[in-house]
């Protein structure tokens, strides 16, 4: 019935179109709204309402003590006059671009250059002398994006979810010392104490890291407690509440970021944000932010789309979603279009990395792979400087693979001297050198066609899954690049691309012999396992699921890989920050001279944006890198303006 | 008559079934499941998944670790009740996704059928009537041309041209200001601005073959004794052609109305992803790709049920003309 209807109404649309030709215009953007110039200490936007009693003014809904949003980096130009409309896309519905630039609002903030954290809605915290208390002091007189004001109850809410059964999210992992849950107190409106089993040092960094976990934890009660079931007799699960809890979906539902969205278009298709009268950053002469009135974004999920879209100037700020393929088109596009194009780092250690996997399922591999001669040979057989001109077009650097130059272990001079032994380790292309490793591990004995064979009398014969996405193609042709250079080792490789699922399948639960997968991480202490075999992932998927499981499952950890997970408990425990990183330079250490377990291909991409002219305080250099250091939301993108033309 | 539309509707339902079964098995024949795909997905974009930070809890609630046969059960029940389940990407209901986008897919089919028909009959005379004229050989090396040029690629050219002569970005069926705007006059000239190209990138290799047809249809008829005939009796030769031999020779044109439905569905699927229209065609690819089984098997059954409604009309429209076609 319903489609009949459909159908007709889609014709009957049809039958006007023809009769309709040219009715109006195309107004193009709306610029009444702009504010003259810095001196107006209030959005236009909000000052009718304030003069009309609809809205409380200013005063009344700043907090006490704001967040003086941080314009210490280059590029920041000066305070800008309030109005405007930012016009971006995002790649996917649920809006993780657009999160990583307006979406972080965590109790605790790293800081834009990630060499550490700030305030964020907490003002201050400490830690008891054991590290198993660590209490946090709120800023006073937040609101939510209704006026409603923001305590520590909203935590308290959060964390009393994950400890009821029937929803379904339990404490996250960092709430947890030795599996038993932290318990929360909130002894008035502005203190959260947190009251771990043991010393639990990195909370502070779990509660800044990522978009994801300060949207999680900051729920406001008053609002979501009419989805409640023990609330609402209506609901008899937590599905509804789930539902309406999603922040970017849900327009009625409060929000602590700089824009509020407005309109959501089922599906995410497109999303219209706009200025929370509430938010609790100021620029440095004290006036709310953000400057600009408006954000509209659009989901444009085709790659050749969003080029077109940009080449057209239909942009006007754009941090990620654009392809370092595409850079040639972009900079020609530049004066038309009326952008430009910035080029800030990605500081990814491995664009891709070579995994190979410890724990082997066929057992003769297992056992070669596990002789550090093997891999040496198979770092020696890759040739990185052609990885990077052929599949990269020379933009990238060749080096054995790393996490994050720029991650704040290693930071000062001894770190760097480190992390630079790191990356040439192993990483010459060197085929006699890797036939005389594999020669001294006695693989002497070949078949008719010149490839080596195994202890067993087979010929050796490695996997490697490479991705078939065509997002990735560069690492098809890195795929290429490195089966010539095994072949040349007597090393008979074949190439495997598994769709998409499959793929990371075969991944994390250590089906594979040799797998590719990007790498980057600021931070080891949240995220540590591309050094430590903490998690079932890359090149320890089974050593991984070990230390995950507390040694229920998978394959307990040997050799250098205990040595690492032994360093990373320590990590756990120790109060000195300082000492912390000497641990990560430790596993670093033990990856050098034990190693390689993975290898590096070119790494160090540029990531580009887009930043029209008309768009200001856009820092020209940053990091656009992994996830849990939150770029460019670190820079205060809510300080970003647009200059009427 | 009666009688054949009943049989034919009945005939649709265990077509429709047997479709619902063998796309929903296909959907999951890949190995994992959207969420392996998300994870597959972050890492891409971002080398990094740490986002997803539950992943079993997540599995349990979309009801991934049930069997196979049950999320089918769980699907096809809530399906024949308008419940399709939700989508795991865009975490909606189905249905709230859909409509609008059938409705621009039915605009731009209906609209390219319209076009198909209303070029390719007049130009499928007229090359008939001039057969071997210069003009014939001008139209059919055109129609050659049309038939060989696949759609994407002429939508891709189009663009390009476009926005190197204009500077106007001609994807999508709105321009910026208009999109996720209320329904206005000026909305609806936005729209109308934009869907000629994809109603001429879809029809015209329709077009280009139909016109073929016409042309061939309509120098038989013109060989008959019948127009001789009239001929003979000295009527005009616009009357003769007109009243006489294309009445005659339109008619296999109609069976072909049915089963041209399914070419300008598949056709627009891969003209809105270039063009990136908001029709069904991009959300289906990505449904598929991404394993969001809920969402990708309706729309799968949305356009079977539309193919199969398209034929039955075509045949109903053949059974009308054709009495002969109802004994069979």
């Amino acid at each position: 019935m319903m489609l009949k209807q459909k159908v007709s109404a889609a014709k009957g649309l049809m039958i006007v179109l023809i009769f309709v030709v040219g009715c109006s215009g195309n107004p193009l953007e709306d610029t009444s709204n702009f504010s003259r110039g810095i001196e107006a200490k209030e959005a236009p936007m909000w000052a009718k309402q304030v003069a009309e009693g609809k809205l409380p003014p200013l005063a009344e809904r700043l907090p006490e003590n704001p967040l003086v949003a941080k314009t210490n980096f280059d590029g920041y130009e000066r305070p800008g006059p309030y109005g405007g409309t930012w016009h971006r896309f995002h790649t996917h519905p649920d809006l993780g671009t657009w999160k990583m630039t307006a979406g972080y609002a965590p109790l605790i903030r790293w800081k834009f250059d990630a060499s550490g954290l700030e305030p964020g809605l907490a003002k201050t915290w400490e830690f008891n002398d054991d590290g198993s208390v660590l209490t946090l002091h709120l800023r006073k007189g937040v609101k939510w994006s209704d006026g409603h004001p923001y305590t520590s109850a909203s935590f308290a809410f959060y964390y009393d979810l994950c400890l009821d059964e029937r929803y379904k999210y339990s404490p996250p992992v960092w709430c947890k010392v030795n599996g038993i849950p932290m318990e929360v107190e909130t002894p008035d409106d502005y203190t959260i104490v947190m009251k771990f089993a043991g010393p639990n040092w990195l909370v502070p960094l779990w509660l800044a890291t990522g978009f994801w976990w300060c949207n999680q934890y900051n729920i406001p009660k008053h609002y979501m407690m009419q989805f409640h079931p023990d609330e609402n007799p209506k609901y008899k699960d937590f599905i509804q509440f789930e539902k309406e809890n999603i922040p970017h979906q849900n327009p009625e539902r409060p929000t602590l970021w700089p824009w509020r969205v407005r309109k959501y278009e089922k599906g995410g298709f497109r999303v219209e944000l706009e200025r929370n009268p509430y938010y609790y950053v100021v620029d440095e002469l004290g006036r709310q932010l953000p400057y600009i009135d408006r954000v509209k974004t659009s989901l444009v999920p085709e790659p050749q789309v969003r080029v077109l879209k940009i080449l057209a100037g239909e942009i006007d700020c754009q941090y990620r979603g654009m392809e370092l393929r595409d850079l040639a088109l972009y900079l020609k596009g530049q004066e038309k279009g009326n952008y430009k194009v910035r080029r800030w780092k990605s500081t990814a250690g491995a664009q891709p990395a070579i995994l190979i996997n410890w724990t082997d399922p066929d057992p003769v591999l297992r056992k070669l792979i596990r002789d550090q001669r093997f891999r040496k040979a198979l770092a020696y057989g890759i040739d990185r400087v052609k990885c990077n001109e052929i599949a990269w077009r020379g933009l990238l650097e060749p080096q054995a693979a790393t996490v994050s130059q720029e991650g704040w272990h290693f930071a000062d001079e001894d770190g760097q001297t480190l992390f630079e032994e790191w990356k040439r380790a192993d990483a010459d292309f060197d085929i006699a050198a890797g036939n005389r490793l594999l020669d001294e591990m006695g693989l002497t004995a070949r078949d008719e066609d010149g490839y080596r064979l195994r202890p067993d009398g087979e010929q050796i014969e490695i996997l490697m899954d490479v991705p078939s996405s065509n997002l990735n193609s560069q690492e098809n042709d890195i795929g290429l690049i490195i089966q010539e250079g095994w072949e040349q080792l007597g090393l008979k490789t074949l190439l495997y691309t598994p769709p998409g699922a499959e793929l990371s399948l075969r991944r994390t639960l250590g089906k594979f012999t040799i797998s590719m997968h990007g790498e980057a991480e600021m931070d080891l202490f949240t995220y540590p396992d591309w050094v430590f075999p903490t998690l079932p992932k890359y090149w320890h998927p089974k050593v991984g699921k070990w230390y995950e499981t507390g040694g229920e499952k998978g394959e307990p950890a040997t050799g250098p890989l205990k040595k690492l997970l032994d360093l990373y408990d320590e990590i756990k425990k120790e109060p000195d920050e300082k000492q912390r990183h000497q641990y990560v330079r430790d596993a670093v250490r033990i990856h050098i001279d034990e190693g390689p377990f993975h290898l590096g291909s070119a790494a160090r991409s540029p990531s580009l944006l887009v930043v029209a002219n008309h768009f200001h305080n856009v820092p020209n250099d940053g990091i656009l890198g992994p996830w849990a250091i939150v770029t460019p939301a670190t820079s205060y993108p809510e300080q970003c303006w647009i200059s009427k033309e | 008559m009666i009688t054949y539309i009943i049989r034919r509707c009945l005939i649709a339902i265990p077509t429709l079934m047997a479709i619902s079964v063998i796309s929903f098995i296909i959907i999951q024949l890949p190995q994992g499941d959207y969420l392996d795909r998300e994870i597959q997905r972050l890492e891409e974009e971002f080398g990094d998944s740490s986002s997803l930070a539950h992943v079993e809890e997540l599995r349990a609630r979309y009801g991934l670790n049930e069997p196979l046969w049950k999320r089918y059960f769980i699907w096809i029940g809530g399906f024949v009740r308008g419940n399709f389940g939700e989508s795991f990407e865009y975490k909606r209901e189905v249905h709230e996704l859909i409509w609008d986008r059938i409705a621009f897919t039915l605009i731009i089919s209906v609209g390219s059928l319209i076009f198909t028909y209303v070029i390719a009959i007049p130009l499928g005379v007229y090359s008939a009537t001039h057969q071997y004229k210069w003009s014939d050989h001008f139209l059919t090396f055109l129609s050659f041309v049309g038939m060989s040029i696949p759609a994407f690629l002429l939508a891709l050219s189009l663009m390009v041209f476009a926005f190197d002569i204009f500077g106007v970005p001609l994807f999508g069926l709105f321009s910026a200001y208009y999109e996720g705007a209320p329904w206005t006059w000026g909305k609806l000239n936005d729209l109308f601005k934009h869907l000629w190209i994809p109603v001429i990138v879809v029809g015209i290799n329709g077009t280009a073959s139909l016109m073929r047809i016409m042309r061939g249809n309509l120098l038989d008829v013109l060989g008959q004794p019948f127009v001789q005939t009239a001929r003979a009796k000295g009527l005009k030769e616009i009357v003769v052609v007109s009243k006489h031999a294309v009445r005659i020779a339109i008619n296999p044109l109609i069976s072909i109305l049915g089963m041209s439905l399914p070419g300008i569905l598949s056709g627009s699927a891969i003209v809105s992803i270039v063009l990136g229209l908001p029709t069904v065609g991009p959300i289906l690819l990505r449904s598929l790709l991404n394993e969001d089984i809920y969402l990708a098997g309706t729309l799968i059954m949305m356009l079977s049920l539309l193919l199969v409604i398209g034929n039955l009309i075509a045949d109903i429209a053949l059974a009308w003309v054709d009495p002969r076609i109802r004994y069979e």
